[in-house]
């Protein structure tokens, strides 16, 4: 179970979270709904070590990691597929594959490396091509791959859908959905309320760095209005 | 002739290519450009003969100290004057890298004057190697063969093994290869340490064809220079093709055309360069954001 308590994060004079606490049971997906702005990516910059939290705590399965640095959690087992993807650009997408078992070197990760490209025959069919040269969403299948390499415990999944076709995004988080039914607990932030509604199994809404509504999902469904409403400011 | 002055410039090239390659490898891996790499290699090689004049010790053993000290040099510029840096603007690390080559320069003028010294080669009385009917100085050989080692050790490096790996992560996109586990302060240091231990066997191999005083690198550097950037500083590969296309263009030019000139192309070939193509022969246009 990941679960960040009272996190309050600043950056210099501006306070991007205030006292943010919530939990993602094992092998549930949870995800973060807000409009821009609100400290969602910063939520998770600070779960894996980025960005340094002026209080509060961070803990997986009960033992503390806040103040780690972002090599010793991944370790742990939380990986974090970044807002932009962060595709190495120069990387071929083998490369951009393997960087993401640099925590399991000595290891042989060639069976996860198959089940992976398995996962997304779109960018098996591209191995030795440069990231760069991958379209938006071929760029977030290899992301969320990449991610996958670390055989994370927990992903955490900063806005999968941002500049991406619709019909991409249902494949991307149909994706996702196939993730945690392999046992990954997964932690996604959102701005598109709806799909995030149609996966997750309990959302929060942050705005302005604070929590200000959270529930299962059914209860979501019944109040769109309050939802829309935190989302349109 | 024509042969010999190839193979002249091969090896001349190979020694540029040491020099751009302990600069570039810090520069692709921390974006520092390191102003002091000159300065550093020839402390190295001070301290080379430090070994075999008042040690006594013998060459091999004495080159072998001296590229244990290039490196880890390198590796204490990084943790003391590099480390301490991070998160300010890269400008601030580059003046720093300007500041040590000064205090490098110092240092080594008050600990051996500024006199010039003898630096031995076991090589320099070989019987030449004879290859195709063409006489090849061993200097040459020794130059050709450390040259190729180093760019193929490094290739190797970079591209096969996870630390290189990493450290080609962390020069594309830090934060990304921090959230992958890499260590952006051990990739730095690992890139410090080999460019101070490329630089140190330059600054030995050059030691004995010149003198070896405080300015030993001065005009190496300036080669290395023009052969990276025509080769295109972002490719180890193209840098070291780069540096031996200098040398070889050096050496015909100053045999066929004159002396003078064969000094003046390493300018043109900056000049040059840098109009019709900045990002140099086998270089790229980097990428950032893909
Ligand atoms: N590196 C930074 N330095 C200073 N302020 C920052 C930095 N990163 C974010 N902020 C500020 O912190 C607040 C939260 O930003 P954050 O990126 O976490 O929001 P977000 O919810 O992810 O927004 P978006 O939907 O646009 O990605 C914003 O006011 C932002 O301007
Ligand atoms: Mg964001």
């Amino acid at each position: 179970m990941l679960e960040v308590k009272d996190l309050s994060v600043r950056y210099g004079s501006v306070e991007a979270l205030h006292d943010v606490s919530i939990k993602v049971e094992t092998g549930g997906l949870v995800a973060i709904l807000g409009a821009n702005g609100a400290g969602k990516s910063t939520l998770l910059r600070t779960i894996s070590g980025i960005v340094k939290a002026a209080s509060g705590n961070v803990a997986l399965d009960g033992t503390a990691i806040t103040g780690l640095r972002p090599e010793e959690i991944v370790r742990r087992g939380i990986a974090h597929v970044p807002e932009g993807r962060g595709i190495l650009p120069d990387f071929t997408v083998r490369e951009n594959l393997m960087i993401g078992a640099y925590v399991r070197r000595g290891q042989d990760v060639s069976p996860d490396y198959r089940r992976v490209m398995g996962m997304f025959p779109a960018i098996e069919r591209r191995e030795r091509k440069l990231g760069y040269t991958l379209s938006g969403g071929e760029q977030q299948m290899l992301a969320i791959g990449r991610a996958l390499m670390a055989a994370p415990q927990v992903l955490l999944a900063d806005e999968l859908s941002l500049g991406l076709a619709p019909i991409i995004v249902r494949q991307v988080f149909a994706t996702l959905d196939q993730v945690r039914r392999t046992g990954v607990t997964v932690l996604v932030v959102e701005q598109n309320a709806r799909l995030a509604m149609k996966f997750a199994d309990y959302l929060y809404v942050l705005k302005y760095g604070r929590v200000v509504m959270e529930g299962p999902r059914e209860t979501f469904a019944k109040s769109t209005d309050l939802v829309d409403a935190y989302l349109g400011a | 002739m024509i042969a010999n002055l190839i193979v002249g410039g091969l090896a001349a090239g190979c020694l540029y290519a040491m020099v751009a390659i302990a600069i570039v490898i810090v520069l692709n891996i921390t974006d520092i450009a390191n102003f002091a790499q000159g300065e550093m290699a020839m402390l190295t090689t001070f301290f080379a003969y430090w070994l075999l004049d008042d040690l006594g010790l013998p060459w091999w053993q004495a080159v072998a100290i001296a590229a244990v000290f290039g490196l880890v040099q390198g590796v204490i510029v990084q943790q003391v004057i590099i480390r301490p840096l991070i998160g300010s603007p890269v400008l601030s690390a580059i003046i720093a890298t300007l500041g040590l080559n000064v205090v490098l320069n110092s240092v080594a003028g008050l600990i051996w004057g500024h006199q010039t010294y003898t630096f031995p080669s076991p090589f320099a009385f070989s019987a030449p190697f004879h290859v195709g009917g063409v006489a090849v100085p061993v200097t040459s050989v020794v130059n050709i063969a450390v040259g190729l080692a180093i760019i193929l050790g490094m290739t190797l490096f970079l591209r096969a093994t996870w630390t290189g790996m990493g450290m080609r992560a962390a020069s594309q996109n830090q934060t990304v290869a921090r959230l992958m586990g890499v260590s952006i302060t051990k990739s730095s240091a690992i890139a410090w340490g080999l460019g101070g231990l490329v630089g140190g066997i330059a600054g030995i191999l050059v030691a004995p064809a010149v003198f070896l005083d405080t300015n030993l690198m001065g005009a190496l550097l300036i080669k290395a220079f023009a052969g990276g950037v025509l080769g295109g500083l972002n490719s180890l590969i193209g840098v070291f093709l780069g540096c031996l296309a200098l040398g070889v263009a050096e050496n015909l030019t100053s045999a066929y055309l004159s002396p003078s000139f064969g000094e003046a192309i390493t300018f043109l070939v900056i000049i040059a360069v840098l109009i019709v193509r900045p990002e140099g022969v086998f270089g790229h246009v980097k990428v950032r954001k893909a």
